[in-house]
């Protein structure tokens, strides 16, 4: 068993990191693995290039493939949790999509940034270790994710400040995800589907029992601040929203 | 015992180890004034076929051109080690064992900050007065540039920005109070 990691730039329009515990003779496979699942689902996800995501658009619906109908219906469900802070659309507003049967009719331009990141660094995990690494920690673009025995320590970088600050907050990833949402890297790019204005705020970082989740939650908490406590507990998450003054965990 | 009396070699002795001390800390200079560092702004650009991004080195040399602090390594631990040798003056002056130790991914062309708050690299406050700042650049199919700077850290703040023409574009140093 070793330590075995790798980082590819120009993932995604980002990078992607992948640490694995493993046996040598599969630890080459194992990273791999992480680079080809985040490739697949590219094509899946992407808005950027023609993919299931694209075509569904076009169509204005269609039958999905499992994946797909996986991140649909948990954008719906925060969606709702959060009033509409979280939005599978957010330029849109409104109602995005609808279930019918095996079916969903799209009715907004979908925009699934917000949540298939996370699930696409879950689900490298989850080929890492399919291709027998014992541990993997995968970062894409931000977003960690991270399963098998063992714990990872994440540091947090503050919103402003020097690139070469020391990490605002520390946290202890064993296994699940962690995202962060803010204004460090893009400027004020989180749009309010509320209002339609970019959001005010400074950063927000939620550790949760999946990337995916941590993911979502992230916007959700950026958008609602304090008020997203009890949205987070129901997904057994914890936020961390920072201040001027530094992070406040919230609940 | 003998009894203690002054000779004049005794005296000459006394005189010349307080001169020394004095000396010695005078040398030392004023420690680093507290609340202030020096924000180091760099920005490159770059594209093209096979692109890779650079390997960036900021560091602060002192006057005799020895090393006291690194502020940013941009390398890829773990990777092509045989190459880190194109940041030449750096891979001088610094161990291969805390460059593994330092050094993060390489980044993509845009702006970084660091900031140095005083100290060197066992984390002991400098003192003030003239340092160099450095930042070295190196790129695959691509240019190597230096820009090696004087900067004198005092009580007082001060702001410049330095132009460039090669890839490395501008460096902008600020030294003020902690923001």
């Amino acid at each position: 068993m070793g330590r075995y990691g790798a980082r590819w730039e120009g993932v995604l329009g980002s990078f992607l990191e992948v640490q694995l515990f493993a046996p040598p003779w599969r630890a080459r496979r194992a990273l791999e693995a992480a680079l080809a699942e985040v490739r697949r689902l590219e094509g899946v996800f992407s808005r950027h290039r023609e993919s299931e995501l694209t075509r569904l658009v076009r169509a204005g619906g269609g039958r999905p493939s499992g994946e797909m109908r996986q991140v649909l219906a948990w954008a719906l469900k925060l969606q709702e949790a959060t009033d509409g802070a979280f939005h599978p659309a957010p330029q849109h507003g409104g109602e995005a999509l609808r279930f019918l049967g095996e079916e969903v009719e799209v009715l907004a331009p979908l925009d699934l940034d917000g949540l298939a990141k996370g699930y696409m660094a879950d689900q490298a995990v989850a080929a890492a270790l399919r291709a027998g690494a014992r541990a993997a920690l995968v970062n894409l673009g931000g977003n960690l994710a991270r399963r098998g025995p063992g714990k990872a320590l994440v540091g947090v970088e503050p919103p402003t400040g020097p690139d070469n600050a020391p990490p605002a907050l520390t946290l202890t990833l064993g296994e699940g995800g962690v995202a962060t949402s803010g204004v460090r890297h893009k400027g004020a790019h989180l749009l309010d589907p509320r209002k339609g204005t970019p959001a005010v705020g400074l950063q927000a970082t939620v550790l949760a029992p999946s990337a995916l989740l941590a993911d979502g939650l992230a916007k959700a908490l950026f958008l609602m601040g304090q008020e997203a406590g009890k949205v987070l507990a129901a997904f057994g998450a914890q936020g961390f929203l920072f201040t001027s003054q530094g992070p406040v965990p919230v609940p | 015992m003998l009894k203690r009396y002054y000779s004049r070699r005794n005296f000459f002795r006394r005189v010349l180890g307080g001169v020394l001390a004095v000396g010695l800390a005078r040398a030392q200079g004023k420690p680093w004034p507290s609340g202030m560092e020096l924000r180091v702004s760099f920005a490159y650009e770059g594209a093209g076929f096979r692109y890779r991004a650079p390997y960036v080195a900021v560091y602060v040399e002192d006057e005799r051109g020895g090393l006291v602090r690194t502020l940013a390594l941009f390398l890829m631990p773990g990777k092509g080690e045989r190459w880190w040798n194109e940041l030449r003056r750096y891979f001088a002056l610094g161990e291969l064992q805390a460059m593994r130790t330092l050094s993060g991914p390489t980044r993509p062309p845009g702006r970084y900050t660091v900031a140095w708050d005083g100290k060197d690299e066992r984390g002991r406050t400098v003192a003030q007065g003239g340092y160099y700042l450095c930042v070295e650049y190196a790129r695959e199919h691509g240019p190597y540039e230096l820009f090696r700077e004087r900067v004198e850290i005092g009580e007082s703040p001060f702001q410049k920005a330095y132009a460039l023409k090669g890839e490395l574009q501008e460096v902008r140093l600020d030294y003020g109070r902690k923001a």
